[in-house]
């Protein structure tokens, strides 16, 4: 699992509060974030513990930090910002520095170089583990308040416990004791995000790594505990997801949804969310895909989406997949343990299958976009070889696909020809009429051999079906001759 | 070799299919094909192919009884004896032969045998009428419907004598053999 995976995900999940919670609009950069958080906002009443955790959601702790830091601790009193989440954050800033959120890549989004982080969220350094501690000893003491519930003098409690969990990792917002009547995770990407980023945390949360940490080395930098107990949650969470199933998130109906602990609690106990029967959900398969993909089942939400979402599934599940591949990320399902031999094979043909079964949605209407596809798989072996063969056999688009032979014997170019040398395509072309006869069609093998350029393996099948029939008279003809 | 309607249909289609390559790719002017085959070493495979495009018309003319004309076919091919002289030369190209025409050798021989006495027993015919047409008979008429009587019996044996020097009953059907002989008895 790479390191940067988990932190993919979570900054996914912070654009996705776009789509679901409204919130927060346009979390997508610090200005943004700090417009939406700012005096003016929808809320009725500021809350430096709604600001901070609104920054949280959105991944952006610049943008938090400069809503404290300008508008400072304005609630007062219960609701102001403890000095060490402060430091904390300001830490956490460090880490972010100018990117969009924490989760941000080095390039921020392509407009400069990489360049190596000496620091991140999954190697963080001792100041922020000790501050991390602090933290979590102040959620310690806020979470068996915030069970009773917020009050007059506390109305932002939840928010509170819930800042504070999420900074301190001491367990995860989504599934906090404390916080299950709080009402602050809504939806699927909130029980999702909020899962990812406690997962982050678990880099350094081994009490045995912390206690024995004398450096960075030993946090989660090589250090296989670290990380393992970040692949643990990641696996822990993809077991979840999949025993929800799609039934759980393919709902139609969001407000009768309530909340996701709520739903949480409902599938748990057995109860079943109605789907739409045999018609694609109304997601076109999103709904369940995201938390698959979010939880590394890269493999399933491809295949799902594919499934699930008919024409237009299949369309973003084989870009999506062509997307990945070509960023070198495995299409496959995260697992703690070695699967078999089978699901690995048949991992590794998913996205082979997917790009084949698109391409032939479009062969019927253009057999070049077709190919265009195919090509995609140029490493993909004996399977490829197949899909080409069949796309001209399929389409029977010769002249589209091959050409034509001109009156020096040359042949004119075409799609293929975009594609590979002259002797691939020659090569391509008789093997298409080999597997064309031994299929029964022996006419479009001797079109395919003239356009090979191999008239003796032509004049072969000529001479043989020529000779194979040579006497072949009608049953009258047979009469009239004894 | 059973046959089925279709398997006429695929003869025609493959006759027509090959007929236009030869008209587009054989054309005057386009050695294109005679060049590939050549480097390929392959040259063979093109006179097999203008041999087999022959032998469909030879048997499309024997289906329309035009037996003089397939027999004409027949003697252009240069495929059986005219003569003894001829009978090792003829052996010798036989086993020239591409395999998918030496497989299908035996039909040819029968229908080049049946040709024969079709047009035997036409000549024969024809001769007698005109015989008994008027008291005037005209030896030379006599004289021509015996030779050409001679020489359809001296292509029959010379057939029949080739078949069995090809051992030809191996080749496929062994009643070909014997319809042969019958065909050449019926000729005396």
């Amino acid at each position: 699992m790479g390191t940067g995976d988990v932190a993919m995900w979570l900054g996914m999940s912070t654009h996705l509060i776009i789509l679901n919670d409204n919130s927060c609009f346009a979390c997508l950069s610090s200005i943004n974030c700090a417009m939406f958080c700012a005096p003016n906002s929808i809320f009725p009443t500021r809350s430096s513990q709604l600001d901070l955790l609104t920054g949280l959601r959105c991944g952006d702790l610049v943008a938090a930090n400069s809503v404290l830091q300008t508008f400072g601790n304005t609630g007062g009193g219960e609701d102001a910002i403890d000095p060490s989440v402060s430091g904390l954050i300001s830490q956490l800033v460090q880490l972010q520095q100018t990117q969009e959120t924490i989760f941000g890549d080095s390039t921020n989004g392509n407009t400069r170089p990489a360049q190596p982080f000496p620091n991140s969220l999954l190697r963080p350094s001792q100041a922020v583990i000790a501050s991390r501690r602090t933290v979590a000893d102040l959620y310690d003491r806020t979470k068996t308040r915030s069970a009773s519930g917020t009050s007059a003098e506390e109305p932002y409690l939840h928010h509170r416990a819930a800042c504070l969990a999420m900074l301190g990792g001491a367990e995860s917002v989504a599934e906090a004791p404390g916080l299950e009547t709080s009402g602050l995770v809504k939806t699927v990407e909130d029980y999702l995000y909020f899962s990812l980023w406690h997962v982050i945390y678990l880099a350094d949360g081994d009490p045995s790594v912390v206690g024995g940490a004398v450096g960075a080395g030993a946090l989660g930098r090589g250090n296989g505990g670290g990380l393992r107990k970040v692949a643990e949650g990641v696996a822990r969470l993809s077991v979840l997801v999949n025993q929800w199933g799609p039934s759980y998130f393919e709902q139609d109906d969001v407000a009768a949804a309530g909340s996701a602990s709520d739903a949480v609690a409902y599938a748990a106990r057995g109860g079943a969310l109605g789907g739409r029967g045999d018609e694609h959900p109304a997601s076109g398969g999103w709904a369940f895909a995201l938390p698959l993909l979010a939880s590394q089942q890269y493999a399933s939400a491809l295949a799902y989406l594919a499934e699930a979402g008919g024409g237009l599934g299949l369309l973003q599940a084989t870009h999506l997949g062509v997307a990945m591949d070509a960023a070198d990320l495995a299409i496959a399902d995260f697992s703690l343990e070695e699967g078999s031999e089978e699901k690995v094979m048949s991992q590794r043909k998913l996205l082979p299958m997917l790009v084949a079964s698109y391409s032939a949605s479009l062969q019927g209407a253009d057999a070049g976009a077709a190919l265009k596809y195919l090509v995609l798989l140029s490493d993909k072996g004996k399977f490829t070889t197949e899909q080409y063969q069949s796309l001209l056999l399929e389409t029977r688009q010769f002249q589209t696909l091959a050409g034509a032979i001109q009156p020096d014997g040359s042949r004119s170019a075409a799609a293929l020809d975009a594609c590979f040398s002259k002797k691939q395509v020659s090569t391509l072309l008789v093997d298409t009429a080999h597997r064309a006869m031994r299929v029964g069609r022996p006419a479009d093998a001797a079109e395919l051999l003239v356009l090979s350029g191999r008239f003796g393996a032509l004049f072969e099948l000529m001479n043989r079906e020529l000779a194979s029939y040579l006497n072949a008279s009608t049953p009258e003809d047979i009469e009239k001759r004894k | 070799m059973i046959f089925d309607t279709f398997d006429f249909l695929y003869r025609r289609f493959w006759f027509n299919a090959a007929s236009k390559f030869h008209a587009i790719h054989l054309a005057p002017g386009r050695t294109y094909v005679q060049t590939s085959l050549d480097d390929d070493g392959k040259l063979s495979l093109g006179n097999t192919f203008q041999l087999l495009m022959n032998l469909v018309v030879f048997f499309d003319r024997c289906r329309d009884q035009q037996w003089e004309g397939a027999l004409v076919l027949m003697d252009n091919l240069q495929l059986f004896p005219r003569a003894e002289s001829e009978m090792t030369v003829r052996m010798e190209a036989f086993r020239a032969l591409d395999n998918c025409v030496t497989r299908v050798f035996h039909h040819v021989v029968l229908a080049a045998m049946e040709a024969s006495c079709h047009l035997f027993m036409a000549v024969k015919q024809s001769g007698a009428v005109a015989g008994g047409s008027s008291e005037m008979v005209n030896h030379n008429q006599h004289d021509t419907v015996d030779q050409r009587l001679d020489e359809l019996r001296t292509r029959a044996r010379l057939l029949v004598t080739f078949a069995r020097l090809l051992n030809l009953p191996s080749l496929g059907d062994a009643d070909t053999y014997v319809r042969i002989s019958q065909l050449e008895k019926n000729m005396m």
